[in-house]
């Protein structure tokens, strides 16, 4: 990002004084006849993507739905730009709550570098369980996302979706307790191949992810457990796009139950899915509202959350 | 309910989605006369593409593109493509897509700039949405002949006659030559 502004303010810099040595030395730079030069703009051009063909972003930071990552790339560009967003999401379920944030860049419509952190607060369970009230479990997570085929807006023509390849490094801040519980690691690196389509001429888009991980609650409760191995899960989205600004859709993920497996007293982790409606007004600008159900954390309460997110550009 | 089934539901659900969403749902896709009347027939394509090269000049992103070129010429040629893509009864003799654009290094930026352009002159001539897509959708697979390859960022390649030889008046002169038939 950073790299990126200077160096076009380099340009400009460099533009400037050779305009002025130009004048110095009394040579008239004839300008270019109007409209002799049609083509891309002199400057770099940003957010060219259509409004919402870059989702909104996932609570481990990728661009996707709210839980799942999609094929597209995030901030906006199309592939001769370089843009980036910034997000924050709170989930507030009778027990818990967890606020997630991070940012990513995307590289020309072909690379998307994230970070992110969940912090997830145990609130007044925390003292329940003995951990202390508001013990919090924070997860940081870097994560890649490189699209290797297709475009899943301009690929009209044909079923081919556009497929990207990320990994997710997770690291968590209660590396010893998650241990304690039974987990193997305090961090984890999770792999995950996407294909994502807007089918147009029915308004709608559909993702599936296919995820290697071996994350407890996403890595929140550590990784591993009862067995150290990558389990195949599966992700999916289906939502229909309302106008130009509002999407409404489900989503479904599928988690492994290696932690519980290990420690009886812990509940078997289930599959979390929700609902939700996006609305990006405006190309670097996206709320989402979504009811999501974690299903057990931890204890036998089935935990119905509410999702709120905002996405930023710029 | 016990996770395997439901994971084997979800599994299904995401094969089987796919292909079946299209079939389920393809009677709304591709072109269809009432496609062509939902545009307003002739005079209410005659009428977007009026509004859509309107809009594309006051967008800065395209308006030097058609600045100097020949408009009431692309704009005849749109109308009769737009026809024939949304199944009227017009048969498209323009130019081909890659010969029109390909010297100009057209950036995907553009192309959905071009895109917004076309759903705003839409929504002004109140087309419904999903009409718009089920047109977009027929429309998108031309950005592949449209966009440049290999955009240059910033070179622009040097068109072979200078656009602002001819200076193209947007509307035919009143009292010109009319096309009525000779009195009897
Ligand atoms: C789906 C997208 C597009 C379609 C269907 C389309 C269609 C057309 C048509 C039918 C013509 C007239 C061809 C003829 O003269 O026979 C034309 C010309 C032209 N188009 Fe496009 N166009 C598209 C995208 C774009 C974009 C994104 C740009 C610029 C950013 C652009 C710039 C032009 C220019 C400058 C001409 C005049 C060509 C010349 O006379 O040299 N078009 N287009």
């Amino acid at each position: 990002m950073v790299g990126w502004f200077s160096g076009v303010r380099r340009q400009r810099r460099v533009a400037a004084w050779a305009a002025a040595f130009l004048l110095a030395a009394g040579v008239r730079v004839a300008p270019p006849a109007a409209g002799a030069t049609v083509s891309r703009p002199e400057d770099m051009t940003v957010s060219g993507k259509l409004t919402a063909t870059g989702g909104v972003t996932q609570v481990e930071g990728a661009a996707g739905g709210g839980l799942t990552p999609w094929a597209v790339i995030g901030g906006g560009g199309t592939r001769e730009e370089v843009g980036a967003t910034a997000f924050f999401t709170a989930v507030r379920t009778h027990d818990y709550g967890m606020n997630a944030y991070g940012a990513l860049i995307g590289l020309w419509d072909r690379v998307e570098l994230s970070v992110a952190q969940d912090r997830f607060d145990t609130q007044a369970l925390g003292g329940a369980l003995g951990l202390g009230d508001g013990y919090a479990f924070t997860n940081t997570i870097a994560g890649v996302k490189v699209r290797v085929a297709g475009n899943a807006v301009y690929d009209q023509d044909s079923w081919m979706p556009q497929l990207a390849l990320g990994a997710q490094y997770k690291s968590n801040d209660r590396s010893s307790l998650v241990k304690a519980l039974g987990a193997r690691s305090g961090d984890g690196v999770d792999l995950y191949a996407s294909a994502t389509k807007v089918l147009l001429a029915q308004s709608l888009l559909l993702s599936g992810t296919v995820r290697l991980t071996k994350a407890n609650q996403t890595g929140l409760l550590g990784f591993g457990g009862a067995d150290d191995d990558y389990h195949a899960e599966l992700e999916g989205s289906a939502a229909l796009l309302l106008d130009r600004t509002l999407v409404a859709g489900v989503e479904y993920r599928t988690k492994p139950n290696t932690l519980a497996r290990a420690n009886p007293g812990l509940a078997p982790e289930d599959d979390w899915y929700d609902a939700f409606v996006a609305w990006l007004p405006g190309k670097n600008l996206a709320f989402t509202l979504a009811y999501v159900n974690l299903g057990r954390v931890v204890t036998p309460t089935r935990q119905n959350a509410v999702y709120l997110s905002l996405q930023a550009g710029f | 309910m016990p996770a395997l089934p439901r994971r084997a539901a979800l599994s299904l659900a995401i094969v089987l989605l796919g292909p079946l969403a299209g079939p389920l749902v393809g009677c709304a896709s591709g072109p269809s006369a009432d496609l062509y009347q939902t545009f307003g027939g002739q005079p209410g394509l005659v009428a977007l593409v009026d509004d859509f090269m309107d809009g594309m000049m006051r967008d800065p992103d395209l308006r030097p593109y058609f600045v100097n070129a020949n408009r009431p010429h692309i704009k005849a040629e749109l109308v009769a493509q737009f026809c024939a893509i949304l199944g009227g009864p017009c048969e498209y003799k323009g130019m081909d897509m890659k010969m029109a654009h390909a010297r100009y290094g057209i950036g995907d930026h553009e192309f959905n700039a071009l895109v917004q352009d076309l759903q705003d002159a839409m929504d002004l001539h109140h087309i419904p949405y999903r009409a718009q897509n089920r047109f977009l959708a027929m429309l998108a697979p031309y950005r592949d002949d449209v966009v440049h390859p290999d955009p240059p960022p910033r070179v622009r390649p040097p068109l072979t006659i200078a656009p602002d030889a001819v200076v193209v008046p947007e509307t035919v002169p009143t009292g010109g030559p009319q096309n009525k038939p000779p009195p009897r």
